[in-house]
């Protein structure tokens, strides 16, 4: 019997979580323009937030995507609201590695637009995916953070799933654990392809599928994810 | 940023809460704080101002606002003291280019006294990580880690009349930091004539530094356009404390605020008057806050609050110097953030979705991955990064990667290799993985598939649709690309038709780095024996450095001339230990036992 990869096992996961509540899968291209990875994401050329990630730039003048939400942007410009989807795919981005960083990773990106999709709705969405991700009742906390397709921003926490919030080893005493970025969708965006705001509104989070599977699995080193070694992968 | 507790104080009467509770209002109401130090009486608190807020709390008074807005303590503003201006010295400031530098104070300071610093003011700077230079410096630096606002002091006496121009081709300047650049014309200079002083908004140069003996200094307090500081700092690969801050977009009306801060403490920690002042001011008037009423706010947080609570704290926000607010979203999110995120409930969305379509792409990948290991094959995801390729990365992160890789064989070729020393270790006769992911080409990137093993096996006949091979190598690999099946998925498919699994709950136990070591044992027993006999015994007298159960690899029936029958079963044991290299001494010391033990029941015969 062979084993199919750990991260491929937890986006199937998240694609069933997210399909069964009504959610499209979309895709889209790793190598990027940088008008969809930056620009239409509200990530002018010369702004400091171009910082927050360092990209890996092609010879063609094209770049590695950093993150999967250039695809939303590329679903919006195809298809009307209201939508919901999710895009799970790789990532890049040119940090040195160690134990919890990649130069290349996965990331779980989640749009909803609608007429009347508020801050509550994400939040219950995410206790959604969460709890049953974790297999546990699973409580979500935002924490103001700044992400420029986003506004209001947030860092969400997550009810530690192994001690429930009492505080253990794995959520370092504190209960909570910091999992993932989310918003509600930045007004300039949705003009940028073309969705009036005034109309629509609606949440995106983006997640490292990474992070949620050392999590799970209890694994210390992400760099096994992408070594090959079978005495890691026959694990799962 | 680093920030001081005690310097935060200075902004208040009432004493602040301990510096955990401080770090949870800025955590759970403004920015994440990464760490709080102790720093002898002082607490240093290592808060995250992100690009939204750069522009007015990379300082102590802007954090210090966010506490007061938060908590409604009352908040003390320094108010600079007013000065005397004189037209004792003449003062000329040109700008060559406003929009390149729509603000400009320069400000003269007669009679100064340069010294060391006042120890308060030491101990502010040494805790926030600055080193302490002189009176005059310290006095810039304190002034702009207060408000936010980048400061420069020149030795008047080497000045004779500013210029705020662009380089020429080939100008040279040398740094405070005594570095020789070179300049080009898109770099912006603070120079007097043809002497560079600066370059602008980044570093201050030689020419005009302030020494022990400086007795009249001009003193800027500039506003620089945020995107050429931005270009001119990475092109000249310096990042300071200054353009960090110019970068962000101050507000113009900073300047003005912070140079009479400035002239206050150079005049009391450096004596001295002041003197003539320039200000040539093009900067145009922000948008005014865009104020929302509670509806905007519930609609889009599903909250409920109140009017009189959406008011209330809009109108306890200090918008002097804040750029960010020209939005209802923004406005909406300061509301929300001061309220306390806490206060939104989780509701069900009740909006109706058309029906979701299926991702042949995903589709298709799914299914085979699942076939695949059904079928015994190991899925891996290896580095996009490769040694050649058709797409070449400009900033590669390791110099030989320098391509995105054309195929993925290469590196599936590499992964059994790498796994075929552990083949006894993993229990397998072959290594078999599989990788499905993008390669890139020249035409753009492609979902493929490739498929190898270690061993013998038919691959062609392990795959669930026939495939064109593009792999032409040696090894037993088969490449090929998902696009027709990807295109052969009828819209009508659904996810239900993917076999259900249910989720893995393993818990990853690490494996030793150290070295296995493999042996063979075979046994021959009576036929009527049990094979359960023979497996108990090894595996407790191989003890807890058997790795795994043993495989048996063979098993056969032989008459012997005597007329007993009886059968041979072989085994593989793997030996590893989680702390060591095992001897060979330590190995067949164990293989002893279990020969021992083996051959000492009846009729049985280690071979």
């Amino acid at each position: 019997m062979g084993h199919v990869h750990p991260l491929n096992q937890i986006i199937r996961e998240a694609v069933k979580i997210f399909t069964d509540l009504g959610y499209e899968v979309a895709t889209g291209p790793e190598v990027e323009k940088e008008t969809y990875n930056f620009d239409a994401l509200n990530v002018p050329h010369d702004h400091p937030a171009r910082d927050m990630q360092d990209t890996f730039w092609l010879k063609s003048g094209d770049l590695l995507r950093t993150q999967t939400s250039p695809v939303q942007i590329r679903y919006m410009e195809t298809h009307k609201p209201p939508l919901a989807i999710i895009c799970p795919g790789k990532t890049y981005r040119n940090e040195a590695t160690d134990a919890t960083h990649e130069a290349q990773f996965t990331q779980l990106e989640c749009l909803m637009v609608g007429i009347d999709i508020t801050l509550a709705n994400l939040k219950w969405t995410l206790e959604q995916f969460f709890s049953r991700l974790f297999g546990n009742t699973t409580e979500v906390r935002f924490r103001p953070s700044y992400f420029p397709f986003v506004e209001p921003g947030f860092e969400i926490d997550v009810t530690c799933f192994k001690c429930g919030g009492k505080g253990c080893s794995l959520c370092k005493q504190v209960g909570w654990i910091e999992i993932m970025g989310a918003g509600m969708v930045h007004p300039k965006v949705l003009e940028g392809v073309g969705i009036d705001p005034k109309k629509w509104q609606g949440f995106a989070f983006g997640c490292g599928i990474e992070r949620i599977a050392m999590l799970r699995f209890g694994v210390d080193d992400i760099r096994l994810f992408y070594s090959g070694d079978l005495r890691f992968l026959n694990q799962f | 940023m680093k920030v001081s507790y005690n310097w935060l104080q200075s902004y208040f009467n009432d004493p602040l809460p301990d510096a955990t509770r401080v770090a949870d209002i800025l955590i759970f109401h403004a920015f994440e704080v990464e760490s709080i130090e102790q720093h002898g009486d002082d607490y240093v608190l290592d808060v995250k101002v992100l690009p939204n807020r750069a522009h007015d709390c990379l300082s102590h008074l802007g954090i210090a606002k966010e506490i007061a807005l938060i908590s409604k303590m009352p908040l003390t503003k320094p108010v600079p003291k007013s000065h005397e201006l004189t037209t004792a010295h003449k003062l000329n400031v040109s700008i060559s280019d406003t929009s390149a530098c729509d603000r400009y104070i320069a400000r003269r300071i007669e009679n100064v006294k340069v010294g060391p610093s006042p120890k308060w003011l030491v101990d502010h700077l040494e805790a926030v990580g600055q080193r302490s230079i002189n009176n005059i410096v310290d006095s810039a630096n304190y002034v702009m880690l207060s408000v936010g606002q980048p400061l420069h002091a020149f030795n008047a006496d080497n000045v004779s009349k500013i210029d705020v121009r662009f380089a020429k081709e080939g100008e040279t300047i040398t740094t405070l930091d005594r570095c020789t650049i070179t300049l080009d014309p898109k770099t912006l200079l603070i120079a007097d004539g043809d002497i560079p002083l600066a370059i602008a908004g980044i570093k201050g140069g030689t020419h005009a530094e302030v020494d022990d003996s400086t007795h009249s200094l001009i003193l800027e307090a500039a506003h620089f356009n945020p995107s050429l500081i931005r270009t001119t700092s990475l092109r000249h690969t310096i990042r300071t404390d200054a353009s960090h801050r110019f970068e962000n977009e101050i507000s113009p009306d900073l300047a003005e605020y912070a140079m009479n801060l400035l002239t206050d403490m150079i005049i009391d920690c450096a004596g001295g008057t002041t003197g003539t002042e320039v200000d040539i001011n093009n900067s145009t008037l922000k948008p005014a806050p865009q104020r929302v009423s509670a509806h905007a706010v519930n609609k889009l947080l599903g909250t409920t609050y109140s009017d009189a609570d959406v008011q209330e704290v809009q109108d306890r926000i200090d918008y002097e110097f804040r750029m960010d607010l020209d939005r209802e979203a923004d406005m909406i999110e300061e509301v929300g953030r001061v309220m306390g995120y806490e206060h939104v409930t989780a509701v069900a969305p009740t909006e109706k979705f058309p029906v979701p379509a299926v991702l042949p792409e995903y589709f298709v990948a799914e299914s085979l991955r699942r076939h695949l290991a059904e079928n015994g094959f190991s899925e891996v995801i290896s580095y996009s990064f490769a040694e050649t390729g058709e797409q070449e990365i400009s900033n590669p992160l390791q110099q030989q990667r320098h391509f995105l890789r054309a195929q993925l064989a290469p590196h599936l070729i590499e992964i059994i290799e790498k796994n075929n020393v552990n083949a006894d270790l993993l229990g397998v006769d072959s290594i078999r993985i599989f990788e499905i992911g993008k390669i890139f080409t020249k035409n753009g990137e492609e979902l493929q598939c490739a498929v190898g093993s270690s061993g013998k096996d038919d691959i062609n006949a392990t795959l669930p649709f026939s495939v064109t091979n593009i792999f032409s190598g040696a090894a037993n690999v088969v490449e090929f690309s998902l696009s027709s099946h990807i295109a052969s998925i009828s819209a009508n498919t659904s996810y239900t038709s993917l076999p259900d699994n249910t989720p893995v709950t393993t818990t990853y136990t690490h494996f030793s780095p150290y070295p296995h070591s493999p042996r063979d044992i075979a046994v021959f027993v009576p036929s009527e024996t049990d094979e359960s006999e023979i497996f108990d015994i090894v595996v407790r007298e191989a003890g807890p450095l058997l790795t795994r159960p043993p495989r048996r690899f063979d098993r056969f029936e032989k008459k012997f001339p005597d007329g007993t029958e009886k059968i041979s079963y072989a085994y593989r044991l793997v030996f590893q230990s989680p702390e060591k290299t095992l001897t060979t001494e330590e190995v067949n010391a164990i293989m002893g036992t279990i020969t021992d033990k083996l051959n000492a029941r009846a009729g049985w015969q280690v071979r």
